[in-house]
């Protein structure tokens, strides 16, 4: 039920990802108000605690702001969304470089693997 | 609550016993009406009557004894049955259950009653005329009339409710108590027909003692001495105990 | 803080068997609490003697700081193991009977439920099969407003489908200021509904603890970690 979870790390940590790659990508527009914990936890198929806990991560990070008795909703600053997009960026380049350090790929053959990558259109 | 849990309780056995009523009425309907069409002296109608009639009998005999089992089975099913776990958890004390049960089962006897003189009326409607009713009006008259008719008539009644409530809550506790016994169920209803034996034959001790030594004469007639009613009303509540502390204390469903 | 549920060296002895040992146990409202052990574990054992089914033989046990009695059975929601709505009723008949009896039910939420759930009104649980019985009886648990809900294995032998379903209704009818206590040996399947989880062995509690603490300090699922904990094969798990 729900959206998949990993099994070594808190739910709720992995909420504050899943969110972020969507206020990061856009699927949440800057200044769109979020579903409520009750929804997010119903969709998401997790506990509503978690779902808080999550949410205030998010806060904390400026991220998100709640406005009292009118909800929660995703900055409208910009520059912090493109900075939470810079580290998820950092994150996953540093996840990719050290995988591939492990299979003994230099950083030359790593560029050059790139290049040679087919463009992608966006 | 309590007058809940007697609608609810009417609802759950009204559905088997009046049925039970049901066709009754319609076996003393049909010995009426083959009362009426019928010609006794020719061979088979006579047997055909005499067959409906047989049925009408046992049909009452069946909801003499069937009111006492149904509503025992009842109890068994409901409190110490799977639906336990939802009437043992319900808002309400070991007591209202108990007691809703008893007095919506002396209500059904009452009804069973009246449904019987009833069935009966109706099976003999035939020979029910003007004069019926007048010879009835009269008879009554008669009997009332006389001293101290009422207070026996009272005194029956009463002791027929304290019997019939008795044999009911003896049914109550002994489920009750059986449910709490996961093994040695063989022992438990050993003790419990040696404890009921033991019990029926002291009381019946001691009011033959209190016959003797209140000298009573042998002509004299009390239906029920004092003392037999108080054994009935101990009885009584001695059983009521026994259920509500088994249901209280030793409760152990499945 | 007033906890909702409290056992003090609980101890529930059967004639043999020894079903909870000295259990001692604090509940906060407002939390998701999965009971998990074996079968035998006496999770049930726990739940009946929380909702007053059962006596302690010694230690006691709470609600909301009362003894099980007519007044904490107002405000325990319970969801037996077995179906206990009587077969004879219709879904009227059964809303109408927990609207009777519990202040607390929402009716509303009761009807809009069964009517997603595919049911007349008129039809008999006697006509219904296993797995809608189920279905049933968790709607009218769930749609009372209570303190403290019991659910003893809402989802062992129910298919997958229905798992979802019965997850999707606790959550949906999850309230901040209620606990939910559901004892399961299905870990895998609840375990992101959880806030707390108990693993009971034996009679005795081997573990309380929250699933984030367990995931962030052991870098396992509760479910891997009750596995490891209740391991069959004769290893010793010290």
């Amino acid at each position: 039920m729900g959206w998949t979870f990993r099994e070594d790390l808190p739910i709720y940590s992995q909420l504050v990802d899943e969110m972020t790659r969507a206020i990061v990508s856009g699927a949440y527009a800057p200044g769109e108000r979020l579903p409520t914990v009750r929804d997010l936890a119903l969709d998401a198929g997790v506990n509503p605690n978690t779902v808080q806990r999550a949410l205030s991560e998010l806060e904390r990070s400026a991220l998100v702001y709640t406005q009292r008795t009118a909800g929660r909703f995703v900055t409208e600053d910009r520059a912090v969304i493109a900075q939470a997009r810079e580290q998820m960026a950092a994150n996953k380049i540093n996840e990719f470089l050290h995988e591939m350090d492990g299979l003994g790929f230099t950083r030359e053959q790593i560029g050059a693997l790139l290049a040679a990558q087919p463009k992608k259109d966006n | 609550m309590f007058g809940k849990l007697m609608k609810h309780e009417f609802q759950a056995t009204g559905r088997s016993l009046l049925r039970l009523y049901g066709i009754m009425l319609v076996l003393a309907l049909m010995t009426t009406m083959a009362m009426r069409l019928f010609d006794l002296n020719q061979g088979w109608q006579g047997s055909v009557v005499g067959y409906i009639m047989i049925a009408y009998g046992l049909s009452v005999f069946a909801v003499a004894v069937g009111v006492f089992i149904i509503l025992t089975l009842h109890y068994k099913k409901n409190i110490l049955g799977d639906e336990g776990y939802l009437m043992m958890t319900l808002p309400t004390g070991v007591h209202s259950l108990l007691l809703s049960k008893l007095l919506t089962a002396m209500a059904w006897y009452l009804l069973t009653g009246v449904a019987m003189v009833l069935s009966v009326l109706i099976a003999d409607s035939s020979s029910i005329d003007s004069a019926f009713f007048h010879d009835l009006v009269a008879g009554l008259h008669h009997i009332f009339s006389q001293s101290g008719a009422l207070s026996v008539l009272l005194r029956v009644l009463l002791a027929m409710l304290l019997f019939a409530s008795l044999i009911t809550l003896l049914s109550y506790a002994y489920y009750s108590l059986e449910q709490s016994f996961r093994k040695h169920k063989g022992l438990y209803n050993f003790a419990a027909v040696v404890v009921t034996l033991v019990l029926f034959r002291l009381c019946g001790w001691i009011s033959v003692n209190y016959h003797i030594n209140a000298g009573l004469a042998a002509r004299e007639v009390q239906i029920l001495t004092p003392i037999d009613y108080a054994q009935l009303i101990g009885l009584n509540l001695l059983m009521y105990f026994a259920a509500w502390w088994a249901l209280s204390k030793r409760l152990n469903l499945e | 803080m007033e906890y909702i549920l409290e056992c003090k060296a609980l101890t529930k002895r059967y004639e043999s068997n020894l079903a909870l040992d000295a259990v001692d146990l604090r509940l906060a409202p407002g939390r998701i609490i999965g009971l998990l052990g074996p079968n035998g574990s006496g999770k049930t054992t726990l739940i009946k003697l929380a909702n007053g089914l059962l006596t302690p033989t010694a230690g006691e046990i709470l609600i909301d700081g009362q003894k099980p009695c007519a007044q904490t059975k107002a405000i325990v929601s319970y969801l037996p193991e077995r179906n206990a709505l009587p077969e004879w009723m219709r879904v009227k008949q059964v809303i109408d009977f927990y609207a009777d009896f519990y202040a607390d039910f929402r009716r509303d939420a009761a009807n809009a439920m069964v009517a997603q759930l595919g049911l007349e009104p008129t039809q008999r649980i006697k006509t219904m099969s296993k797995g809608t019985k189920e279905k049933l009886q968790l709607i009218l648990v769930m749609s009372r407003k209570a303190k403290l809900y019991l659910l003893d294995e809402p989802i062992g032998g129910v298919d997958p489908a229905a798992r979802d379903y019965i997850l999707r209704t606790i959550l949906s009818n999850y309230s901040e200021d209620a606990t939910v206590l559901i004892s399961t040996h299905l870990i895998a399947d609840v375990e992101q509904v959880l806030d707390e989880v108990i693993f009971l062995r034996n009679g005795r509690i081997e573990l309380h603890e929250s699933v984030d603490a367990i995931r962030d300090e052991r870098g396992k699922s509760v479910d891997a970690l009750f596995r490891e904990v209740f391991r069959v094969d004769g290893r010793s798990n010290d």
